[in-house]
C-alpha cells in the first residue's frame, strides 16, 4: 500500500512535467539519441549502456558507501585521533552519540567494476554482453543496541540485541542483455517502448556474514546483569576467485516508454531478482550466557567466550538485494533535462522463514538536471533523499561523442560535501564503432 | 571556458570534499563530540555480598569465634590450665582408703596476652558482658574416684607475687554487693559436688560465668596482676580400694567464652581492623582513566544497599589513599575520607534480632577523587563505630548476617561540542 501511494505521488511530481512544450526540432534535446537521455545511476543498473545506440566497449567502475551517523569529518576526525594517541572510551561514546535518535547504526556499501560489449543489431533490437565485479556491504546495529550507551541504564537495561547484523558479498558475473524497441507507436509522435531483459550468471567470490542469535540481548539493571548473546559468522575462508564458491543467477527487466518529441519518458526497472548459494563456508559460533549480580563475574565470562569453529562446508543462500526502480524525465527547455526517480525499499530480504535477513536497501528519491549547453557536453546536478542517509547531492559531466564515451558522476549523502555522511561515485569510459 | 569552469568547481569540490585538516587533538574531538549533549546515568551492579557474623567477624577480629549452645556467638580467648598433684601427700597401691582433702587454691596468672580481642579489645572492655561461660574440663589421672566438694573458681589479685588473701582464704574478687564473684564447679545446680570416677581422662563442664569472666576481662585489660584461682575440697576415694602415685593429676583447664551479649556505652564503641582493608588497583591504565574521567564522567559514587541483621548501628568511616600504604589510611596526606550511618536491626528485650533493617546510602564523590580510585594501586582502610541499639543490650547471634549489596553510581556528559 505504501509502495502505491508512493508510485502515486510520484506520477504526480512528475505529471506536472508533462506539460512541458514539445521539442523544438533545432533544440539539443531534439539532436539527442534517445540512449544518452536515461539520467546515470549510480547505483545497480544493468541496463545503463545497452540503450546506447552503437557497438561498442564500455569500462566502468563506481562505488558507494554510506552510514547514517558520521560525516566525512567525522571520519577524518577518528582517523587523526587514532593517528595520535589511540581511540579511547570517550571517542567512541562521542561516535555513538552521532547516531540520529530512534535509529540504530546503519552501514551501507557497494561496488563494481566491469566490461561491457555490444550495440543494436537492425533498429529494433541491442544486445549486450558484460563481465562484472560487484560486491555489497551492510552493517547494522539495532536502535535498542545502541540506546544505552546514549542514556544510561536507569530508564531500561533491557537490551534486545538480534537486529545487529553485517554481510559482506564479493561476486564475478557474467551478463546479458536484451532490448527491443517499438514504436514509434500510433503516430509519428507516439510512443517509443523499450523491453529490456536480462540476466546474469554470478559465481561468488567472497562471502562473509554476522548476525546475533534471536532472542539475544543482555540486561543490565541496578539489580542485575544478564547477557544471553550468540553470534554466528559464517565466511569464506579465502577469496575464491574463480567459480568453487557457488553460483546463482541475477534476473533483470526494463520497460521504458518515449515520447521523444514531447520529451517525456517513464521507465520502470526492476533489478537484480534472484539469489545466490555461497559454498565452502566455515561458520564459528560466538556464545555468552551469564546471569549475576557480579559486575566482575560478567566481565570474567567475556574473557573466556571465544569464537568455535562449528561446521565447515557450509553452503548460504543469499538473497541479492532487489532494485525497483521508477524514473520520469522531461525536458523542460531546450537543454535542460529533469528527471524524477524514486527507489523502492526492499528490507528483510530472507531466503526462508529461518534464516536471518541480509542486504536491504532503503526508499530513494532523486531530482536532477541535465544540462546540454553543448550537445555532448552534458552537465548533471541534482539531490537524492535517502531514506538511510537523508538528503545528498549529485553531480556529474559526461562526453558523448560519437566514438568517446565518457561520465564522471560523483555524490556527497547525506549532507554537502565533508558533511556528508557518505559518497558515491562512477567513472564511464567507452569506445564505439 | 565552461569546461574549465566545471572541471575547477568539481576539482573544488574534491578538494573540498577531501575535507579540512585538524590542526591537533582537540579540533578533532571537538568535532566529534558535536552531538546533542546528552546526560548518561548509569547504576551498575558490582556485587551482592552475605557476610554471615562469624565471617563479619573473623574479618575484623583476630580471636577464635564459636557458637554456644543457643545460638550466641562467642570469643574463645586462650585456656587457663590449673593443676594440682599428690593431693594425699603420698602414694598407695590398691588400698581401701576414702578421705576429703583441702588441697592450696590452684592458680595461674591471666595476662593481656591471653585476652588478644585485637580491635574489639575496647569495645569488650567497654561494655557491660551479659553472658559469658567458662568451659572447664577436669581431668583425674588417678585410679581413684575423686569427688570436688564446694570447688568454685574465682579472680584474685596478685600481690607480691603471691594471691592476695584475707583470713588465710582468697581475695576473691566482689561483686557491687560485696559477695565475692564466684563460680560453684557440681554436676547439678546447687548439688555442691562434682565427680569424677576412676582413671576418667577427661570430664566437660559448661559454667556460667558472665559476672566472672567479665571482671577477669577488665581487670586484664586494665594492666592488674590477677589470677584465676580454682579451690575448694576434694573427696578422694568411695570406700574401695584405690591406687594414687606422686604423679596422679587433677587438672584444670579452664576456656573462658566470651559471649557477644554486650551493653554498650550510649557513646558506642569503636572497631578498627588493624590492617588496611584493601591494597591493590584496578590497573586501569592511566591513558584509560584520564580520557574517562577527564573527558565524560561528571561524578561518580557507590550505593550501598545493607541488610543490616546485626543489633548494632555502625558508623562506617572509609579512607583511600593513591598507593599502598602500610599504616593508618585515615592519618595519611590525600586521603579521601567519607562516612556512613547504618541504622540497627530490630531487636528484643534480650538483645537478639528479630528483624533486620535495610538502609540505603550513597557515597558520591567528584571526578577528581575518582581519578585517585582507579589509580594503579589504592589503599583502602575502615572505621567502624558500633552504637548501642535501643535499650543499649545487643546479643550477636551466630546466624545473623550482613547483606552488602554493592552497586556503582556514574554520572557522565557526552555530546554539545562545537566543531
Amino acid at each position: 500500500m505504501k509502495r502505491a501511494i508512493g508510485l502515486l505521488a510520484f506520477l504526480a511530481v512528475v505529471a506536472t512535467e508533462a506539460a512541458a512544450q514539445a521539442v523544438p526540432d533545432n533544440s539539443a534535446a531534439a539532436r539527442l539519441s534517445s540512449g544518452y537521455r536515461r539520467p546515470v545511476q549510480l547505483r545497480l543498473d544493468p541496463f545503463r549502456h545497452v540503450l546506447i545506440p552503437r557497438w561498442g566497449l564500455v569500462i566502468s567502475a563506481g562505488g558507494l558507501a554510506a552510514n547514517n551517523a558520521l560525516n566525512g569529518n567525522d571520519i577524518r576526525a577518528l582517523q587523526f585521533i587514532g593517528d595520535n594517541g589511540g581511540l579511547q572510551p570517550s571517542h567512541v561514546l562521542s561516535a555513538l552519540n552521532l547516531i540520529p535518535d530512534g535509529s540504530g547504526m546503519e552501514l551501507d556499501g557497494a561496488g563494481e567494476g566491469g566490461v561491457y560489449l555490444g550495440g543494436p543489431i537492425g533498429g529494433h533490437f541491442a544486445i549486450g554482453l558484460s563481465g562484472q565485479a560487484r560486491g555489497y556491504g551492510v552493517g547494522l546495529v539495532g536502535p535498542d543496541g545502541v540506546r544505552l550507551f546514549r542514556e544510561g541504564n536507569l530508564a531500561s537495561g533491557n537490551v534486545v540485541l538480534d537486529e545487529a547484523r553485517g554481510a559482506a558479498l564479493v561476486t564475478a558475473e557474467a551478463g546479458v542483455h536484451a532490448l527491443i524497441r517499438l514504436g514509434p507507436i500510433g503516430s509519428e509522435d507516439g510512443v517509443h517502448m523499450s523491453l529490456g531483459f536480462g540476466g546474469r550468471k554470478i559465481w561468488p567470490q567472497y562471502y562473509a556474514q554476522a548476525s546475533v542469535d534471536p532472542g539475544s540481548r543482555t540486561v543490565l539493571t541496578p539489580d542485575s546483569i544478564v547477557a544471553q548473546i550468540g553470534v554466528t559468522l559464517v565466511s569464506s575462508d579465502s577469496f575464491a576467485l574463480g567459480t568453487s564458491g557457488g553460483s546463482g543467477f541475477a534476473t533483470d527487466f526494463l520497460v521504458r516508454l518515449e515520447w521523444p518529441t514531447a520529451g517525456l519518458a517513464f521507465e520502470a526497472m526492476v533489478a537484480n531478482l534472484g539469489s545466490v548459494t555461497a559454498t565452502g563456508l566455515t561458520e564459528e559460533r560466538w556464545s555468552t550466557s551469564v546471569s549475576t549480580t557480579n559486575l566482575k563475574d560478567a566481565i570474567d565470562s567475556l574473557d573466556v567466550a571465544d569464537f568455535v569453529e562449528t561446521a565447515t562446508n557450509v553452503e548460504r543462500k543469499v538473497r541479492l538485494p532487489r532494485v525497483v526502480r521508477f524514473v520520469g524525465s522531461a525536458w523542460a527547455n531546450r537543454i535542460l533535462q529533469i528527471d524524477a526517480s524514486l527507489t523502492l525499499p526492499a528490507r528483510n530480504q530472507r531466503v526462508d522463514a529461518s534464516s536471518p535477513p541480509v542486504f536491504d536497501n532503503g526508499v530513494i528519491v532523486g531530482l536532477g538536471t541535465t544540462w546540454r549547453l553543448i550537445n555532448w557536453f552534458p552537465l548533471h546536478a541534482g539531490v537524492e533523499i535517502n531514506g538511510r542517509t537523508g538528503l545528498g547531492y549529485t553531480a556529474g559531466f559526461g562526453i558523448e561523442a560519437r566514438n568517446l564515451l565518457l561520465r564522471v558522476h560523483g555524490a556527497s549523502l547525506g549532507g554537502w560535501l565533508s558533511n556528508g555522511t557518505g559518497a558515491a561515485g562512477r567513472f564511464e569510459l567507452g569506445f564505439f564503432f | 571556458m565552461r569546461r574549465c569552469a566545471s572541471l575547477a568547481v568539481i576539482g573544488l569540490a574534491v578538494i573540498a570534499w577531501a575535507g579540512c585538516e585538524f590542526q591537533n587533538l582537540t579540533e578533532a574531538e571537538n568535532q566529534l563530540g558535536r552531538g546533542p549533549a546528552r546526560s548518561l546515568a548509569f547504576e551498575i551492579p558490582i556485587a551482592v555480598d552475605t557476610f554471615d557474623t562469624r565471617e563479619l567477624f573473623d574479618s575484623l577480629l583476630d580471636f577464635r569465634t564459636v557458637t554456644l549452645s543457643d545460638s550466641l556467638l562467642a570469643a574463645a580467648i586462650d585456656t587457663v590450665t590449673l593443676s594440682v598433684s599428690n593431693l594425699i601427700g603420698f602414694s598407695i597401691s590398691n588400698v581401701v582408703f576414702q578421705d576429703t582433702v583441702s588441697p592450696p587454691p590452684v592458680w595461674e596468672q591471666v595476662s593481656a596476652s591471653d585476652f588478644d580481642l585485637g580491635s574489639f579489645e575496647d569495645a569488650i572492655r567497654d561494655a557491660t558482658l551479659n553472658s559469658a561461660l567458662a568451659v572447664t574440663a577436669v581431668t583425674n589421672t588417678a585410679d581413684a574416684p575423686i569427688t570436688l566438694l564446694d570447688f568454685v573458681l574465682g579472680v584474685v589479685p596478685i600481690v607480691g607475687g603471691k594471691l592476695d588473701s584475707v583470713g588465710g582464704q582468697p581475695a576473691y574478687e566482689t561483686g557491687p554487693g560485696g559477695a565475692p564473684i564466684l563460680v560453684a564447679m557440681e554436676d547439678t545446680p546447687g548439688g555442691r559436688t562434682f565427680a569424677l570416677g576412676r582413671m576418667q581422662v577427661r570430664k566437660t563442664t559448661t559454667l556460667q560465668a558472665a559476672a566472672l569472666v567479665d571482671r577477669l576481662v577488665d581487670r586484664v585489660l586494665a594492666g592488674d596482676s590477677v589470677a584465676l584461682v580454682a579451690s575448694g575440697d576434694v573427696i578422694i576415694g568411695d570406700g574401695s580400694a584405690i591406687s594414687i602415685a606422686p604423679s596422679s593429676e587433677l587438672r584444670f583447664e579452664i576456656e573462658p567464652l566470651i559471649g557477644f551479649d554486650l551493653t554498650l556505652p550510649a557513646s558506642g564503641v569503636s572497631v578498627q581492623p588493624d590492617s588496611n582493608l584493601f591494597s591493590g588497583g584496578l590497573d586501569l591504565d592511566s591513558a584509560l582513566a584520564d580520557d574517562l574521567i577527564g573527558e565524560v564522567l561528571d561524578s561518580a559514587g557507590v550505593k550501598l544497599i545493607i541488610e543490616n541483621g546485626l543489633p548494632f548501628a555502625m558508623d562506617v568511616s572509609i579512607a583511600l589513599v593513591s598507593g599502598t600504604v602500610t599504616g593508618n589510611v585515615f592519618t595519611a596526606p590525600n586521603a579521601v575520607i567519607d562516612s556512613i550511618n547504618v541504622g540497627a536491626a530490630l531487636v528484643g528485650a534480650n538483645g537478639r534480632v528479630t528483624q533486620a533493617l535495610r538502609d540505603t546510602v550513597r557515597v558520591v564523590v567528584t571526578a577528581n577523587d575518582t581519578r585517585q580510585a582507579v589509580a594503579t594501586d589504592v589503599t583502602v582502610g575502615v572505621r567502624i563505630v558500633l552504637r548501642p541499639p535501643p535499650g543499649g543490650r545487643a546479643a550477636v547471634e551466630s546466624q545473623n548476617r550482613v547483606i552488602l549489596n554493592v552497586r556503582g553510581l556514574v554520572w557522565a556528559t557526552i555530546g554539545g561540542g562545537t566543531p
